[in-house]
């Protein structure tokens, strides 16, 4: 035991230094371009058209919901895969302040996962516009959306988390995880819909929580009808596990990192 | 008796050094080192390049955990005078303040407080309106040592520094600190000038290879 600090008092300032890093760290990203914030639309809006292109205009795949079942996907595997990468790399980037002060490790990727937050905050948003000028407007169905979106939060804290953790150990994972992420975003239901995957291999796209959210936006953005609230009741569960695991891994793990990043 | 702030005993740290994938090579830094440090007590540590003298103040500050031995913390504000730490060169001058001396130890609410007085130490005028970036490194440092100050410490430890900017910069930064020590603030000063170290000082124990040498024993600082 080093410091005299309560548990609580340990995770409110955990909070409070990853927070400010965060808002920080958007500031200073869009000082170091011209167009500044404004990347903060920009981009998605860049990434949205490329899709809407390749998919919905050129190859005119899929029904009339097309378009919309893409951008809903799009936009929120983006926000996942993002994170991920982002937070992946968090404590190796973090090096220098880990060996100058006694920093909890856990900000590193907090803060990282934290900034991505506060971007999709907007980019979903324009999506709500774009959807909304589609003529998919807005029903109470929308007022779930908060509920797919926490439990989402709840899936990027622990992923995110545990690659920047395993990140000082295996250096290796710089090169696996943008391999991984690129192979589960085909395997997410991203572009296709379950219609397309015969009957008897549903229970394995069930078992992706990336698929089981990627679906329930859907259902209340655009098909108007309630999630699968079962399902999304056990992944609430698993996940609830995966996050206490994870943080179990940082309290056990924490002051060891300042070693490992200086060996 | 004045406050016992930290206390170190026995304490063992030794570095691994991954040659392959099966092989370590071992490098002991910190073999048993025993000491206490007291409120108002100024102890210097004499030790050469290399003898693992930042290694020992990574200890006390609780950045590293000691492999044996245990390193308790009484309840002290600990810093490790990093000068700089977390600093953005594209964030200005208040910003870097408020991240900095969050960093450090405060809360986002004592921080905010502390910036007016970090401000006006630090001298840097309006162009702390501008961003780190086009600061020369005097003024970073200026800034850096004006943040470190704020956090009153119970504990500074301090890494050979002490010269920051111009001349009548440091001597203000001297002053600074001698003033945070008299009022109660304890000092521990790694450096390999016995100079330095006599003059900043009231004990100085000599540290090599990885054990405070037993001649400064009697200095009664354990």
């Amino acid at each position: 035991m080093h410091t005299k600090m309560t548990d609580s008092g340990a995770i409110s300032r955990l909070i409070q230094v990853a927070w400010l890093r965060a808002i920080m760290g958007l500031k200073s990203e869009s000082r170091g371009t011209r167009l500044g914030y404004l990347w903060w639309i920009v981009e998605p809006a860049m990434h949205l058209a490329v899709y809407y292109l390749a998919f919905g205009v050129l190859l005119k795949h899929g029904g009339d919901d097309y378009v919309a079942f893409l951008l809903i996907g799009i936009v929120h595997w983006l926000w996942f895969s993002k994170s991920i990468m982002n937070a992946s790399q968090a404590i190796l980037v973090g090096r220098g302040l880990i060996l100058q002060l006694p920093l909890h490790t856990g900000i590193f990727p907090l803060s990282e996962i934290l900034r991505d937050l506060i971007k999709q905050v907007i980019v979903v948003a324009i999506l709500m516009l774009i959807l909304s000028s589609m003529g998919y407007l807005p029903t109470t169905y929308w007022l779930i959306y908060p509920v797919i979106f926490l439990l989402q939060i709840l899936l990027t804290l622990p992923c995110g988390g545990l690659v920047a953790a395993l990140m000082p150990f295996i250096p290796d994972l710089r090169v696996i995880v943008p391999a991984c992420l690129q192979l589960a975003m085909f395997l997410s239901g991203v572009f296709f819909s379950s219609d397309l995957v015969p009957e008897s291999f549903h229970w394995l796209l069930n078992l992706n929580p990336v698929f089981l959210l990627l679906e329930a936006y859907r259902d209340i953005l655009i098909r108007h009808e309630q999630p699968d609230w079962h399902m999304l009741a056990s992944l609430l569960a698993a996940l609830l596990a995966f996050n206490i695991l994870v943080i179990a891994l940082y309290s056990r793990c924490n002051r060891q990192y300042a070693r490992i990043i200086q060996e | 008796m004045s406050r016992l702030l930290l206390e170190m005993h026995d304490v063992h740290l030794t570095y691994r050094l991954r040659k392959s994938l099966l092989r370590s090579v071992y490098h002991p830094v910190i073999n048993g080192v025993s000491l206490n440090v007291h409120q108002g007590q100024r102890l210097g540590i004499m030790g050469h390049n290399g003898a693992g003298k930042s290694t020992l103040l990574r200890l006390m500050a609780g950045i590293y955990a000691p492999d044996r031995g245990s390193v308790i913390n009484h309840g002290a504000r600990v810093s490790l005078l990093s000068l700089q730490a977390g600093f953005d060169p594209r964030l200005n001058g208040w910003d870097n303040a408020l991240l900095s001396g969050v960093l450090m130890g405060m809360s986002t609410k004592e921080a905010r407080q502390r910036l007016k007085g970090i401000h006006e130490f630090c001298e840097l005028g309006d162009q702390m309106n501008d961003v780190l970036g086009t600061y020369s490194s005097g003024m970073r440092a200026r800034l850096g040592f004006a943040v470190a100050l704020a956090m009153e410490a119970d504990l500074l430890l301090i890494d050979e520094v002490l010269s920051v900017g111009d001349q009548d910069f440091q001597e203000k930064s001297e002053k600074a600190v001698m003033h945070a020590v008299n009022q109660g603030c304890a000092m521990v000063l790694v450096s390999h000038s016995p100079i330095k170290l006599k003059k900043w000082t009231d004990s100085v124990m000599t540290f090599e290879e990885g054990i405070i040498s037993p001649a400064t024993l009697e200095m009664g600082c354990i």
